[in-house]
């Protein structure tokens, strides 16, 4: 457990804190989020774009008040850009600046390959933390990265810990809480599935989409939200390219109060569609009569939000 | 797993209660039967877990459990199943008198019979020949049945051929990766300076950079995506193709494999670092409708918006397997062929068919397809195999 006391101890207390942050978590998620931190060991959330796994990370570093690192990966994202790389130019620098000097060659080397000449990237930064709140680390879209480099993090995540060979071992004080999210695109080697907790998110039901978007857009009127909310469920299940995630339902209540609608109909539908599909094939196949369909029985009255 | 490992984690369990450890066990076990790869080390995390929350809640602990086990969405739904089974609040608790999967004994001549009916025959069936004084390779084929294998239908193969078939298909994917990373490697347009070796060297010239160290970036291969036709119009060809994918499979880490017939069936975590009998077996009941009619058009469709979502780009190379005889409608498999080709980088169709001199693509399935794609080749013998790689390593 962490040595500070941010009133976490209960699947409870995460559940209602995460929801000071504008987090809604449903119990699964909040009984991760104490085992994680128990545990200390890293969640894996898998789930399909939009479904708020990276908002989670943000929420709880607001909670923990802990520092929010960020390593997003991507197609050849190897270790300089993940751990650390030497700040050539500033060492290159220093070199000139001895020059005429008479030192030894060992000394200026080893005057150059220490810590100010270190460029800590995300990976380094989270495990050389000196705060006493562990950081949370966020690595965003594993699933981006390659095979080479979930061997590499799985040996970072084992040991906490980094070997620099101009400097020795650096190892986390504390280890940071690690949130890593995949889309799915490619499965996660299982060695390092082994080494997380595991959780799927899905996109969120009717009734905790409606506690989302109110807690998030607090200004829209339940009638409104709650249209939006059936309506989404409806478009979900159709076969899209890209299915709108929680974000576009937020972004569609905001472009809706904007244009001062407080009903859901075809033409509001039809006029901000943009906001809610994002290639042109699903756009061109929500025309006026899909759309019209899609609305059919959707009440104007939400039941049970009287 | 044996007693003494139970008293182990019994003992680190320190304030779980015995019967709670032990049951916990037990049900690990049985996930693990039921093919989701549970460790002993995630055991004792959710062994740990347990102590972390109210174990009068029934949904924490599932949660607790759940996380700690499962690794996909697609364990989901067999693990609930278990769990409902399992951890009934009111009868006695026996896992096993109510749980249809077989025990951990029985498990690998079942996997060895289901795998017969599909790959490749037992070891030891007539394939080293006493007395042959030709030159044997390190598996025990001689380089001519080498030469006379190579060119032969796989259709028309008995059991000994296909198990040696099986170790030249094994020896030659690894061969077929070299070819293609030689040619990435040649010349220095793929290399970057090495900044740390160089400003290294330079601090015995006072810092000026005269040696450049240069440091060769890594090779990126492209993504494989294969699709493989299981149905009865291909079944004679179905286990060199599944052979095929899986010596892919671990040589081509990224790559993903399908089979599809009626529906389309991801065969990636089946055949993922398994040894080849087992990695059949779970391919063989992963694939529902395995063997009978094909609707190419609705698999691919099914691939389009669901399993291949976001698995295709610009690196991509998709691999359809399929003798064209397609059930379903051509303009269907026309338009998702034709989202294929734009959303990936080459096609490739391989028809055994192509194997036979007067065959002409008539089939309508195929020639609804036939506009998109790149390549279109035999894989009816290893010959023609060898030149599909050699293509691909061109690509």
């Amino acid at each position: 457990m962490s040595e500070v006391d941010a009133g976490l101890d209960t699947i409870e207390q995460i559940q209602q804190k995460l929801a000071g942050e504008q987090y809604i978590a449903d119990r699964s998620l909040a009984t991760i989020i104490l085992l994680a931190r128990a545990l200390q060991k890293p969640v894996l959330l898998e789930g399909e774009p939009g479904v708020g796994k990276t908002e989670v990370a943000r929420a709880l570093s607001s909670v923990l008040g802990a520092r929010l690192i960020r390593l997003q990966c991507y197609e050849g994202l190897d270790a300089t850009h993940a751990l650390y790389e030497w700040n050539y130019p500033r060492q290159l620098l220093h070199i000139r600046a001895m020059e005429g000097r008479s030192t030894e060659v060992d000394e200026v080397e080893r005057s150059i390959f220490s810590e100010t000449y270190l460029i800590k990237r995300p990976l380094l930064d989270a495990i050389a933390s000196p705060s006493v709140v562990p950081p949370v680390l966020l690595i965003d879209e594993i699933d981006r990265a390659d095979e080479p480099f979930e061997a590499f993090l799985l040996e970072v995540l084992s040991d906490f810990q980094v070997s620099i060979p101009e400097l020795g071992t650096i190892s986390a004080h504390h280890r940071p809480l690690v949130i890593l999210t995949s889309n799915r695109t490619r499965e996660i080697h299982d060695a390092l599935k082994r080494r997380c907790l595991y959780m799927w998110l899905s996109y969120p039901s009717f009734e905790r989409e409606m506690e989302i978007l109110r807690s998030r857009v607090p200004d829209i009127g339940i009638v409104l939200a709650a249209q939006l909310c059936r309506f989404m469920v409806r478009l979900r299940a159709m076969d899209l390219n890209k299915r709108p995630g929680v974000a576009e339902t937020i972004d569609w209540a905001a472009a809706l109060l904007h244009l001062e609608k407080d009903e859901l109909d075809v033409t509001a539908v039809f006029e901000t569609a943009g906001v809610i599909l994002k290639t042109r094939e699903d756009l061109a196949r929500f025309d006026r009569a899909g759309i019209d369909a899609l609305l059919r029985d959707i009440p104007s009255t939400p039941a049970g939000y009287g | 797993m044996d007693s003494s490992k139970t008293d182990t984690l019994a003992e680190r369990m320190g304030n779980a209660s015995d019967v709670l450890v032990d049951r916990v066990l037990q049900f690990a076990q049985l996930v693990r039967s039921h093919g989701i790869p549970v460790t002993s080390g995630r055991v004792i995390d959710a062994q740990r877990s347990l102590r972390h929350i109210d174990l009068g809640r029934r949904d924490d602990f599932y949660h607790a459990l759940r996380a700690n086990l499962i690794g996909s969405p697609d364990d989901i739904a067999p693990f609930d199943a278990l769990f409902d089974r399992f951890w009934r609040t009111t009868a006695d608790p026996d896992p096993e008198a109510d749980d249809p999967a077989p025990p951990q004994s029985e498990r690998p001549s079942e996997a060895r019979s289901a795998a017969d009916s599909l790959g490749p025959p037992r070891i030891g069936e007539g394939v080293r020949q006493p007395g042959d004084d030709e030159d044997l390779d390190p598996d025990g084929i001689t380089a001519s049945a080498i030469e006379v294998l190579i060119r032969k239908d796989f259709g028309t193969m008995d059991a000994a051929e296909l198990q040696q078939m099986q170790k030249i298909m094994a020896r030659m994917a690894p061969k077929l990766l070299t070819v293609r990373s030689r040619r990435f490697r040649a010349g220095m347009a793929g290399s970057r300076l090495d900044f740390p070796r160089t400003l290294r060297q330079s601090l015995h010239t006072g810092g000026d950079l005269i040696d450049l160290s240069w440091r060769k970036r890594r090779v990126d291969t492209a993504r494989l995506v294969l699709l493989c036709d299981v149905s009865h119009s291909m079944e004679q060809y179905s286990r060199f193709l599944i052979q095929f994918m899986y010596a892919f499979q671990n040589e081509l880490p990224s790559t993903e494999t399908f089979a599809f017939s009626t529906r389309l069936t991801r065969l990636t975590p089946a055949l993922r670092g398994r040894r080849l009998a087992d990695a059949l077996d779970g391919a063989a009941s992963a694939s529902a409708g395995w063997s009978s009619g094909t609707t190419i058009g609705a698999c691919l469709e099914q691939f389009n918006t669901r399993q291949g979502r976001g698995l295709l780009d610009r690196r991509t190379v998709v691999v359809i397997l399929s003798d064209g005889w397609d059930q379903g409608e051509p303009h269907l498999l026309r338009a998702q062929m034709a989202t294929i080709k734009r959303r990936s980088r080459i096609v490739v169709w391989l028809n055994p068919l192509l194997g036979d001199p007067r065959y002409r693509p008539l089939v309508s399935g195929i020639r609804a397809a036939l506009p998109h794609i790149d390549l279109l080749l035999p894989c009816h013998n290893l010959a023609s195999l060898q030149e599909f790689a050699f293509q691909l390593s061109r690509i």
